[in-house]
Protein backbone atom coordinates (compact mmCIF):
# COMPACT_ATOMS: atom_id res chain seq x y z
CA UNK A 1 0.00 0.00 0.00
CA UNK A 2 1.26 3.52 0.63
CA UNK A 3 2.00 5.73 -2.36
CA UNK A 4 2.59 4.50 -5.89
CA UNK A 5 3.10 6.69 -8.95
CA UNK A 6 2.53 5.71 -12.57
CA UNK A 7 4.65 8.25 -14.41
CA UNK A 8 7.27 8.84 -17.05
CA UNK A 9 10.77 10.21 -16.51
CA UNK A 10 10.44 13.16 -18.85
CA UNK A 11 6.69 14.02 -18.75
CA UNK A 12 6.22 17.51 -17.31
CA UNK A 13 3.02 16.47 -15.53
CA UNK A 14 4.85 13.57 -13.87
CA UNK A 15 7.60 15.98 -12.86
CA UNK A 16 5.02 18.27 -11.22
CA UNK A 17 3.98 15.41 -8.93
CA UNK A 18 7.56 14.23 -8.26
CA UNK A 19 8.52 17.73 -7.09
CA UNK A 20 5.50 17.80 -4.78
CA UNK A 21 6.37 14.38 -3.34
CA UNK A 22 9.94 15.55 -2.75
CA UNK A 23 8.80 18.78 -1.07
CA UNK A 24 6.67 16.68 1.27
CA UNK A 25 9.56 14.30 1.94
CA UNK A 26 7.48 11.28 0.91
CA UNK A 27 8.64 7.85 -0.23
CA UNK A 28 6.78 6.28 -3.12
CA UNK A 29 6.89 3.27 -5.37
CA UNK A 30 7.65 4.01 -9.02
CA UNK A 31 5.91 2.51 -12.06
CA UNK A 32 7.48 3.98 -15.19
CA UNK A 33 5.28 3.92 -18.30
CA UNK A 34 6.73 3.90 -21.81
CA UNK A 35 4.61 5.81 -24.30
CA UNK A 36 6.40 4.29 -27.27
CA UNK A 37 5.08 0.85 -26.25
CA UNK A 38 1.61 2.28 -25.59
CA UNK A 39 1.72 1.53 -21.83
CA UNK A 40 -0.63 4.49 -21.16
CA UNK A 41 -3.37 3.13 -23.46
CA UNK A 42 -3.65 -0.47 -22.22
CA UNK A 43 -7.08 -1.49 -20.86
CA UNK A 44 -5.54 -2.00 -17.39
CA UNK A 45 -4.09 1.51 -17.27
CA UNK A 46 -7.24 3.12 -18.74
CA UNK A 47 -9.12 1.57 -15.83
CA UNK A 48 -6.96 3.61 -13.45
CA UNK A 49 -6.82 6.67 -15.68
CA UNK A 50 -9.62 6.93 -18.29
CA UNK A 51 -7.86 9.89 -19.93
CA UNK A 52 -4.89 7.70 -20.88
CA UNK A 53 -2.25 10.14 -19.66
CA UNK A 54 0.37 10.18 -16.93
CA UNK A 55 0.65 10.56 -14.01
CA UNK A 56 -1.67 8.50 -11.82
CA UNK A 57 -1.15 8.33 -8.06
CA UNK A 58 -2.34 5.31 -6.12
CA UNK A 59 -2.81 5.99 -2.43
CA UNK A 60 -3.74 2.99 -0.29
CA UNK A 61 -5.25 1.39 -3.41
CA UNK A 62 -7.28 4.43 -4.53
CA UNK A 63 -6.35 6.04 -7.87
CA UNK A 64 -6.05 9.83 -8.03
CA UNK A 65 -5.58 11.39 -11.50
CA UNK A 66 -4.68 14.81 -13.00
CA UNK A 67 -1.40 16.31 -11.84
CA UNK A 68 -3.07 19.45 -10.43
CA UNK A 69 -5.54 17.33 -8.49
CA UNK A 70 -2.82 14.98 -7.25
CA UNK A 71 -0.65 17.78 -5.83
CA UNK A 72 -3.67 19.35 -4.12
CA UNK A 73 -4.61 15.92 -2.72
CA UNK A 74 -1.08 15.35 -1.40
CA UNK A 75 -1.17 18.77 0.23
CA UNK A 76 -4.43 17.88 2.00
CA UNK A 77 -3.35 14.41 3.14
CA UNK A 78 0.17 15.43 4.18
CA UNK A 79 -0.36 18.98 5.46
CA UNK A 80 3.27 19.63 6.47
CA UNK A 81 5.03 21.49 5.02
CA UNK A 82 1.97 23.27 3.66
CA UNK A 83 2.04 24.25 -0.01
CA UNK A 84 -1.26 26.23 0.03
CA UNK A 85 -2.25 29.49 1.72
CA UNK A 86 -4.14 29.08 4.98
CA UNK A 87 -6.92 31.56 4.11
CA UNK A 88 -9.73 31.14 1.55
CA UNK A 89 -8.77 34.22 -0.46
CA UNK A 90 -5.15 33.13 -0.72
CA UNK A 91 -6.28 29.67 -1.81
CA UNK A 92 -8.55 31.20 -4.46
CA UNK A 93 -5.60 33.19 -5.81
CA UNK A 94 -3.50 30.04 -5.89
CA UNK A 95 -6.28 28.29 -7.85
CA UNK A 96 -6.52 31.17 -10.35
CA UNK A 97 -2.81 30.63 -11.03
CA UNK A 98 -3.33 26.87 -11.27
CA UNK A 99 -6.11 27.27 -13.85
CA UNK A 100 -3.96 29.70 -15.84
CA UNK A 101 -1.03 27.26 -15.69
CA UNK A 102 -3.29 24.49 -17.05
CA UNK A 103 -4.87 26.57 -19.80
CA UNK A 104 -1.91 28.57 -21.07
CA UNK A 105 1.67 27.31 -20.50
CA UNK A 106 0.90 23.57 -20.11
CA UNK A 107 -0.49 23.15 -23.66
CA UNK A 108 1.93 25.76 -25.05
CA UNK A 109 5.01 23.81 -23.92
CA UNK A 110 3.76 20.76 -25.82
CA UNK A 111 4.06 22.58 -29.17
CA UNK A 112 7.87 22.99 -29.32
CA UNK A 113 8.33 19.70 -27.42
CA UNK A 114 6.43 17.76 -30.06
CA UNK A 115 8.01 19.63 -32.94
CA UNK A 116 11.53 19.02 -31.70
CA UNK A 117 11.28 15.54 -30.23
CA UNK A 118 8.03 13.62 -29.94
CA UNK A 119 6.75 13.94 -33.52
CA UNK A 120 10.01 12.82 -35.13
CA UNK A 121 10.54 10.21 -32.39
CA UNK A 122 7.09 8.62 -32.37
CA UNK A 123 5.28 9.43 -35.58
CA UNK A 124 7.70 10.15 -38.39
CA UNK A 125 7.98 6.56 -39.49
CA UNK A 126 4.33 5.61 -39.02
CA UNK A 127 2.10 5.20 -42.06
CA UNK A 128 -0.65 7.86 -42.37
CA UNK A 129 -3.24 5.19 -41.49
CA UNK A 130 -1.27 4.11 -38.45
CA UNK A 131 -0.92 7.74 -37.33
CA UNK A 132 -4.68 8.29 -37.62
CA UNK A 133 -5.41 4.99 -35.84
CA UNK A 134 -3.14 5.96 -32.96
CA UNK A 135 -4.83 9.35 -32.61
CA UNK A 136 -8.26 7.72 -32.66
CA UNK A 137 -7.30 5.64 -29.63
CA UNK A 138 -6.50 8.70 -27.51
CA UNK A 139 -9.25 9.68 -25.08
CA UNK A 140 -8.06 13.32 -24.92
CA UNK A 141 -6.28 15.80 -27.20
CA UNK A 142 -6.95 14.28 -30.63
CA UNK A 143 -7.17 17.78 -32.12
CA UNK A 144 -3.70 18.59 -30.84
CA UNK A 145 -2.20 15.70 -32.80
CA UNK A 146 -4.22 16.52 -35.93
CA UNK A 147 -3.05 20.12 -35.88
CA UNK A 148 0.51 18.91 -35.49
CA UNK A 149 0.23 16.57 -38.45
CA UNK A 150 2.38 13.54 -38.90
CA UNK A 151 4.79 14.98 -41.42
CA UNK A 152 5.03 18.73 -41.02
CA UNK A 153 4.74 19.33 -37.30
CA UNK A 154 3.16 22.51 -35.99
CA UNK A 155 3.29 25.52 -38.30
CA UNK A 156 5.62 28.40 -37.47
CA UNK A 157 2.46 30.34 -36.63
CA UNK A 158 1.50 27.78 -33.97
CA UNK A 159 5.05 27.80 -32.59
CA UNK A 160 5.08 31.62 -32.45
CA UNK A 161 1.78 31.58 -30.59
CA UNK A 162 3.10 29.01 -28.10
CA UNK A 163 6.24 31.10 -27.49
CA UNK A 164 4.04 34.18 -26.94
CA UNK A 165 2.06 32.24 -24.34
CA UNK A 166 5.23 31.19 -22.51
CA UNK A 167 6.43 34.78 -22.65
CA UNK A 168 3.11 35.92 -21.12
CA UNK A 169 3.51 33.33 -18.36
CA UNK A 170 7.04 34.56 -17.60
CA UNK A 171 5.86 38.18 -17.57
CA UNK A 172 3.13 37.27 -15.09
CA UNK A 173 5.60 35.46 -12.82
CA UNK A 174 7.96 38.45 -13.04
CA UNK A 175 5.14 40.91 -12.24
CA UNK A 176 3.84 38.78 -9.36
CA UNK A 177 7.24 38.68 -7.68
CA UNK A 178 7.78 42.41 -8.24
CA UNK A 179 4.41 43.16 -6.66
CA UNK A 180 4.51 40.80 -3.67
CA UNK A 181 8.23 40.99 -2.99
CA UNK A 182 8.87 37.28 -3.60
CA UNK A 183 10.75 35.07 -3.28
CA UNK A 184 7.91 32.87 -4.62
CA UNK A 185 4.93 33.45 -6.92
CA UNK A 186 2.45 34.01 -4.09
CA UNK A 187 5.01 35.86 -1.94
CA UNK A 188 6.74 34.37 1.07
CA UNK A 189 5.15 30.95 0.81
CA UNK A 190 6.50 28.44 -1.70
CA UNK A 191 3.28 26.88 -3.05
CA UNK A 192 1.72 24.45 -5.50
CA UNK A 193 1.98 26.99 -8.30
CA UNK A 194 5.77 27.14 -7.93
CA UNK A 195 5.71 23.32 -7.96
CA UNK A 196 3.61 23.00 -11.11
CA UNK A 197 5.21 25.75 -13.19
CA UNK A 198 8.73 24.45 -12.56
CA UNK A 199 8.71 21.53 -15.05
CA UNK A 200 7.20 23.75 -17.77
CA UNK A 201 9.92 26.37 -17.41
CA UNK A 202 12.62 23.72 -17.04
CA UNK A 203 11.44 22.09 -20.30
CA UNK A 204 11.67 25.42 -22.12
CA UNK A 205 15.11 26.12 -20.62
CA UNK A 206 16.29 22.62 -21.55
CA UNK A 207 15.17 23.09 -25.16
CA UNK A 208 17.16 26.32 -25.39
CA UNK A 209 14.36 28.83 -24.91
CA UNK A 210 15.86 30.54 -21.83
CA UNK A 211 16.29 33.84 -23.74
CA UNK A 212 12.47 34.21 -23.63
CA UNK A 213 12.93 35.48 -20.07
CA UNK A 214 16.64 35.72 -19.28
CA UNK A 215 17.35 39.04 -20.97
CA UNK A 216 14.71 41.35 -19.58
CA UNK A 217 12.74 39.64 -16.79
CA UNK A 218 15.10 39.70 -13.78
CA UNK A 219 12.51 38.65 -11.20
CA UNK A 220 11.50 35.67 -13.32
CA UNK A 221 15.16 34.75 -13.81
CA UNK A 222 15.82 35.02 -10.07
CA UNK A 223 12.76 32.88 -9.31
CA UNK A 224 13.96 30.11 -11.60
CA UNK A 225 17.47 30.20 -10.07
CA UNK A 226 15.95 29.80 -6.58
CA UNK A 227 13.72 26.97 -7.84
CA UNK A 228 16.72 25.07 -9.18
CA UNK A 229 18.52 25.45 -5.85
CA UNK A 230 15.78 23.61 -3.95
CA UNK A 231 16.57 19.99 -3.12
CA UNK A 232 13.22 18.92 -4.65
CA UNK A 233 14.47 20.00 -8.07
CA UNK A 234 17.41 17.58 -8.04
CA UNK A 235 15.18 14.79 -6.72
CA UNK A 236 12.51 15.24 -9.42
CA UNK A 237 14.96 15.79 -12.28
CA UNK A 238 17.11 12.71 -11.82
CA UNK A 239 19.36 11.55 -14.67
CA UNK A 240 17.75 11.38 -18.12
CA UNK A 241 14.61 13.33 -17.21
CA UNK A 242 15.45 16.22 -19.52
CA UNK A 243 14.79 15.89 -23.25
CA UNK A 244 18.31 16.98 -24.20
CA UNK A 245 19.77 14.16 -22.11
CA UNK A 246 17.35 11.48 -23.16
CA UNK A 247 16.92 12.48 -26.81
CA UNK A 248 20.08 14.43 -27.55
CA UNK A 249 19.99 13.33 -31.18
CA UNK A 250 17.14 15.80 -31.85
CA UNK A 251 19.06 18.77 -30.53
CA UNK A 252 21.93 19.12 -32.97
CA UNK A 253 22.52 22.44 -34.72
CA UNK A 254 20.42 21.46 -37.70
CA UNK A 255 17.16 20.78 -35.87
CA UNK A 256 17.64 23.91 -33.78
CA UNK A 257 17.69 26.12 -36.83
CA UNK A 258 13.99 25.74 -37.59
CA UNK A 259 12.67 27.74 -34.63
CA UNK B 1 -21.25 40.11 3.32
CA UNK B 2 -21.47 41.89 -0.05
CA UNK B 3 -21.08 39.95 -3.26
CA UNK B 4 -20.84 41.72 -6.60
CA UNK B 5 -20.63 39.85 -9.87
CA UNK B 6 -19.40 41.28 -13.15
CA UNK B 7 -21.18 38.95 -15.48
CA UNK B 8 -23.13 38.43 -18.65
CA UNK B 9 -26.58 36.81 -18.83
CA UNK B 10 -25.68 34.22 -21.41
CA UNK B 11 -21.99 33.50 -20.65
CA UNK B 12 -21.64 29.88 -19.54
CA UNK B 13 -18.92 30.79 -17.03
CA UNK B 14 -21.16 33.46 -15.46
CA UNK B 15 -23.88 30.83 -15.28
CA UNK B 16 -21.49 28.47 -13.44
CA UNK B 17 -21.11 31.06 -10.70
CA UNK B 18 -24.82 31.96 -10.65
CA UNK B 19 -25.87 28.34 -10.12
CA UNK B 20 -23.33 28.02 -7.30
CA UNK B 21 -24.54 31.23 -5.65
CA UNK B 22 -28.09 29.88 -5.83
CA UNK B 23 -27.03 26.52 -4.37
CA UNK B 24 -25.32 28.38 -1.52
CA UNK B 25 -28.54 30.19 -0.63
CA UNK B 26 -27.95 33.37 -2.68
CA UNK B 27 -30.31 32.86 -5.62
CA UNK B 28 -31.59 36.30 -6.33
CA UNK B 29 -29.75 38.73 -8.55
CA UNK B 30 -30.16 42.30 -7.31
CA UNK B 31 -31.13 41.10 -3.83
CA UNK B 32 -28.68 38.43 -2.67
CA UNK B 33 -25.86 39.73 -4.86
CA UNK B 34 -25.21 42.82 -6.95
CA UNK B 35 -24.94 42.35 -10.71
CA UNK B 36 -22.76 44.44 -13.00
CA UNK B 37 -23.82 43.48 -16.49
CA UNK B 38 -20.93 43.33 -18.96
CA UNK B 39 -22.03 43.62 -22.59
CA UNK B 40 -19.68 41.28 -24.44
CA UNK B 41 -21.09 42.38 -27.80
CA UNK B 42 -19.83 45.88 -27.02
CA UNK B 43 -16.51 44.44 -25.74
CA UNK B 44 -16.97 45.86 -22.26
CA UNK B 45 -14.76 43.01 -21.01
CA UNK B 46 -11.78 44.53 -22.81
CA UNK B 47 -11.89 48.08 -21.42
CA UNK B 48 -8.84 49.25 -19.41
CA UNK B 49 -11.02 49.51 -16.27
CA UNK B 50 -12.26 45.95 -16.55
CA UNK B 51 -8.81 44.56 -17.42
CA UNK B 52 -7.58 46.09 -14.18
CA UNK B 53 -9.80 43.75 -12.17
CA UNK B 54 -9.61 40.83 -14.60
CA UNK B 55 -6.33 40.76 -16.57
CA UNK B 56 -7.61 37.83 -18.65
CA UNK B 57 -10.42 39.97 -20.10
CA UNK B 58 -13.17 37.43 -19.50
CA UNK B 59 -16.30 37.20 -17.37
CA UNK B 60 -17.12 36.60 -14.60
CA UNK B 61 -15.30 38.55 -11.89
CA UNK B 62 -16.60 38.44 -8.33
CA UNK B 63 -15.97 41.07 -5.65
CA UNK B 64 -16.47 39.77 -2.12
CA UNK B 65 -16.27 42.50 0.54
CA UNK B 66 -13.77 44.33 -1.68
CA UNK B 67 -11.61 41.29 -2.58
CA UNK B 68 -11.39 40.58 -6.31
CA UNK B 69 -11.80 36.98 -7.50
CA UNK B 70 -11.55 35.70 -11.07
CA UNK B 71 -11.91 32.32 -12.87
CA UNK B 72 -15.27 30.65 -12.50
CA UNK B 73 -13.89 27.38 -11.13
CA UNK B 74 -11.76 29.19 -8.53
CA UNK B 75 -14.76 31.37 -7.60
CA UNK B 76 -17.07 28.42 -7.02
CA UNK B 77 -14.53 26.66 -4.78
CA UNK B 78 -14.07 29.91 -2.86
CA UNK B 79 -17.83 30.30 -2.37
CA UNK B 80 -18.04 26.73 -1.15
CA UNK B 81 -15.27 27.40 1.39
CA UNK B 82 -16.56 30.71 2.79
CA UNK B 83 -20.22 29.59 2.99
CA UNK B 84 -20.13 26.22 4.75
CA UNK B 85 -23.89 25.53 4.58
CA UNK B 86 -25.03 23.24 1.76
CA UNK B 87 -21.54 21.91 1.01
CA UNK B 88 -20.87 21.23 -2.67
CA UNK B 89 -17.59 19.39 -2.07
CA UNK B 90 -17.27 15.82 -0.71
CA UNK B 91 -15.83 15.64 2.81
CA UNK B 92 -13.67 12.62 1.99
CA UNK B 93 -10.29 13.53 0.38
CA UNK B 94 -10.38 10.77 -2.26
CA UNK B 95 -13.92 11.74 -3.31
CA UNK B 96 -12.85 15.40 -3.29
CA UNK B 97 -9.96 14.53 -5.63
CA UNK B 98 -12.44 12.63 -7.80
CA UNK B 99 -14.63 15.73 -8.01
CA UNK B 100 -11.63 17.89 -8.84
CA UNK B 101 -10.57 15.48 -11.60
CA UNK B 102 -14.07 16.05 -13.04
CA UNK B 103 -13.57 19.82 -12.72
CA UNK B 104 -10.27 19.68 -14.61
CA UNK B 105 -11.90 17.51 -17.31
CA UNK B 106 -14.80 19.99 -17.60
CA UNK B 107 -12.34 22.87 -18.04
CA UNK B 108 -10.20 21.03 -20.58
CA UNK B 109 -12.80 19.24 -22.70
CA UNK B 110 -16.43 20.47 -22.75
CA UNK B 111 -15.76 24.12 -21.79
CA UNK B 112 -13.67 24.92 -24.89
CA UNK B 113 -15.71 22.48 -27.05
CA UNK B 114 -18.99 24.31 -26.37
CA UNK B 115 -17.44 27.54 -27.65
CA UNK B 116 -17.07 26.03 -31.12
CA UNK B 117 -20.75 25.54 -32.07
CA UNK B 118 -21.63 28.67 -30.08
CA UNK B 119 -19.33 30.74 -32.27
CA UNK B 120 -19.98 28.85 -35.50
CA UNK B 121 -23.78 28.88 -35.20
CA UNK B 122 -24.49 32.11 -33.32
CA UNK B 123 -21.68 34.55 -32.61
CA UNK B 124 -19.99 34.49 -36.02
CA UNK B 125 -23.21 35.43 -37.87
CA UNK B 126 -24.38 37.78 -35.10
CA UNK B 127 -21.12 39.63 -34.45
CA UNK B 128 -18.10 38.78 -36.58
CA UNK B 129 -19.17 38.06 -40.16
CA UNK B 130 -19.22 41.77 -40.98
CA UNK B 131 -15.53 42.17 -40.04
CA UNK B 132 -12.80 42.45 -42.64
CA UNK B 133 -9.75 40.19 -42.20
CA UNK B 134 -7.79 43.12 -40.76
CA UNK B 135 -10.53 44.17 -38.38
CA UNK B 136 -10.90 40.62 -37.15
CA UNK B 137 -7.13 40.18 -36.68
CA UNK B 138 -7.05 43.42 -34.68
CA UNK B 139 -9.89 42.18 -32.51
CA UNK B 140 -8.17 38.82 -31.85
CA UNK B 141 -4.97 40.68 -30.92
CA UNK B 142 -6.74 42.55 -28.12
CA UNK B 143 -7.58 39.34 -26.26
CA UNK B 144 -5.25 38.46 -23.37
CA UNK B 145 -6.28 34.79 -23.59
CA UNK B 146 -7.62 32.69 -26.46
CA UNK B 147 -6.25 34.73 -29.38
CA UNK B 148 -5.49 31.47 -31.07
CA UNK B 149 -9.09 30.31 -30.70
CA UNK B 150 -10.28 33.40 -32.59
CA UNK B 151 -7.55 33.10 -35.19
CA UNK B 152 -8.51 29.49 -35.87
CA UNK B 153 -12.16 30.41 -36.06
CA UNK B 154 -11.83 33.40 -38.41
CA UNK B 155 -14.82 35.74 -38.68
CA UNK B 156 -16.73 33.08 -40.64
CA UNK B 157 -16.96 30.59 -37.80
CA UNK B 158 -15.34 27.18 -37.57
CA UNK B 159 -15.11 24.61 -40.33
CA UNK B 160 -16.44 21.09 -40.45
CA UNK B 161 -13.52 19.37 -38.70
CA UNK B 162 -13.61 21.71 -35.70
CA UNK B 163 -17.38 21.49 -35.29
CA UNK B 164 -17.37 17.71 -35.58
CA UNK B 165 -14.55 17.35 -33.07
CA UNK B 166 -16.37 19.65 -30.63
CA UNK B 167 -19.48 17.48 -30.95
CA UNK B 168 -17.35 14.40 -30.32
CA UNK B 169 -16.00 16.00 -27.13
CA UNK B 170 -19.50 16.89 -25.90
CA UNK B 171 -20.63 13.37 -26.67
CA UNK B 172 -17.69 12.02 -24.64
CA UNK B 173 -18.67 14.30 -21.73
CA UNK B 174 -22.26 13.02 -21.89
CA UNK B 175 -21.06 9.41 -22.01
CA UNK B 176 -18.95 10.00 -18.91
CA UNK B 177 -21.87 11.60 -17.04
CA UNK B 178 -24.05 8.70 -18.15
CA UNK B 179 -21.50 6.12 -16.96
CA UNK B 180 -21.09 7.89 -13.61
CA UNK B 181 -24.82 8.15 -12.97
CA UNK B 182 -25.53 4.58 -14.08
CA UNK B 183 -22.51 3.28 -12.17
CA UNK B 184 -23.49 4.57 -8.73
CA UNK B 185 -27.21 5.15 -9.28
CA UNK B 186 -27.04 8.94 -9.34
CA UNK B 187 -28.74 11.27 -9.36
CA UNK B 188 -25.57 13.46 -9.53
CA UNK B 189 -22.12 13.08 -11.03
CA UNK B 190 -20.48 12.16 -7.70
CA UNK B 191 -23.48 10.18 -6.41
CA UNK B 192 -26.27 11.25 -4.12
CA UNK B 193 -24.97 14.78 -3.47
CA UNK B 194 -24.99 17.67 -5.93
CA UNK B 195 -21.40 18.97 -6.18
CA UNK B 196 -19.30 21.60 -7.93
CA UNK B 197 -18.83 19.15 -10.83
CA UNK B 198 -22.58 19.32 -11.54
CA UNK B 199 -22.52 23.11 -11.10
CA UNK B 200 -19.69 23.53 -13.62
CA UNK B 201 -21.03 21.30 -16.36
CA UNK B 202 -24.70 22.41 -16.05
CA UNK B 203 -24.39 25.56 -18.17
CA UNK B 204 -22.42 23.75 -20.86
CA UNK B 205 -25.11 21.10 -21.34
CA UNK B 206 -27.83 23.75 -21.18
CA UNK B 207 -26.04 25.69 -23.94
CA UNK B 208 -25.86 22.60 -26.14
CA UNK B 209 -29.54 21.98 -25.46
CA UNK B 210 -30.35 25.60 -26.31
CA UNK B 211 -28.45 25.31 -29.61
CA UNK B 212 -30.44 22.18 -30.48
CA UNK B 213 -27.79 19.52 -29.86
CA UNK B 214 -29.75 17.41 -27.34
CA UNK B 215 -29.73 14.69 -30.01
CA UNK B 216 -26.14 14.01 -28.88
CA UNK B 217 -27.46 12.36 -25.72
CA UNK B 218 -31.22 12.01 -25.63
CA UNK B 219 -31.65 8.82 -27.63
CA UNK B 220 -29.22 6.41 -26.04
CA UNK B 221 -27.84 7.81 -22.76
CA UNK B 222 -30.65 7.40 -20.21
CA UNK B 223 -28.43 8.19 -17.22
CA UNK B 224 -27.42 11.47 -18.83
CA UNK B 225 -31.07 12.29 -19.62
CA UNK B 226 -32.05 11.56 -16.00
CA UNK B 227 -29.20 13.80 -14.76
CA UNK B 228 -30.31 16.71 -16.97
CA UNK B 229 -33.98 16.27 -15.93
CA UNK B 230 -32.98 16.31 -12.26
CA UNK B 231 -30.86 19.42 -12.89
CA UNK B 232 -33.71 21.27 -14.58
CA UNK B 233 -35.95 20.49 -11.60
CA UNK B 234 -33.61 22.20 -9.10
CA UNK B 235 -34.54 25.70 -7.92
CA UNK B 236 -30.95 26.85 -8.60
CA UNK B 237 -31.47 26.04 -12.26
CA UNK B 238 -34.47 28.36 -12.50
CA UNK B 239 -32.54 31.11 -10.68
CA UNK B 240 -29.57 30.77 -13.05
CA UNK B 241 -31.42 30.58 -16.32
CA UNK B 242 -33.77 33.48 -15.81
CA UNK B 243 -35.70 34.75 -18.85
CA UNK B 244 -33.38 36.20 -21.47
CA UNK B 245 -30.29 34.39 -20.15
CA UNK B 246 -29.88 32.01 -23.09
CA UNK B 247 -27.94 32.74 -26.22
CA UNK B 248 -30.97 31.95 -28.39
CA UNK B 249 -32.71 34.90 -26.69
CA UNK B 250 -29.64 37.15 -27.05
CA UNK B 251 -29.53 36.85 -30.84
CA UNK B 252 -32.99 35.62 -31.95
CA UNK B 253 -32.43 37.08 -35.41
CA UNK B 254 -29.68 34.57 -36.23
CA UNK B 255 -30.92 31.62 -34.14
CA UNK B 256 -31.58 28.36 -35.91
CA UNK B 257 -31.48 24.87 -34.42
CA UNK B 258 -28.44 22.64 -34.98
CA UNK B 259 -30.54 20.40 -37.25
CA UNK B 260 -31.61 23.35 -39.41
CA UNK B 261 -28.03 24.58 -39.67
CA UNK B 262 -26.72 21.09 -40.45
CA UNK B 263 -29.34 20.60 -43.21
CA UNK B 264 -28.00 23.68 -44.96
CA UNK B 265 -24.31 23.78 -44.03
CA UNK B 266 -23.73 20.03 -44.08
CA UNK B 267 -22.23 19.79 -40.55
Amino acid sequence: MGLELYHSDHSTCSQKVRICLAEKGLDWESHVLHFASGDHLTPEYLKLNPNGVVPTLIHDGEPVIESSVIVEYLDEIYPQPSLSPADALGRARLRVWMRYMEEVPTPAVRVPSFNKVFRPLRYENASPEDFEARIEKMPLRKAFYRRMGQVDGFSSDEVDNAIAQIRQTCERIDAAISENGGPWILGEQYSLIDVTLTPLIQRMADMGYGPIWENDLPEMTGWFARIKARPSFATAFYANTNLTEKYGQFFDAETDSDD
Amino acid sequence: MTIELYQSHHSTCSQKVRITLAEKGLPEKGKDWIAHEINLGKFEHLTPEYLKINPNGVVPTMIHDGAVLIESSAIVEYLDEIIPENPLTPADPVARAGMRAWMRYIEEVPTPAVRVPTFANMLAPARYLKYSDDEFATHADRLPLRKRFYQRMTQKGFGEDDVNYAKEQIRQTCERINRAVEGHGGPWIMGKDFTLADALVASLIDRMDDLGYAYLWEDDLPGMVAWFDALKARPSFQATFYPGSRISARYPEVYRTAREIEAERGY
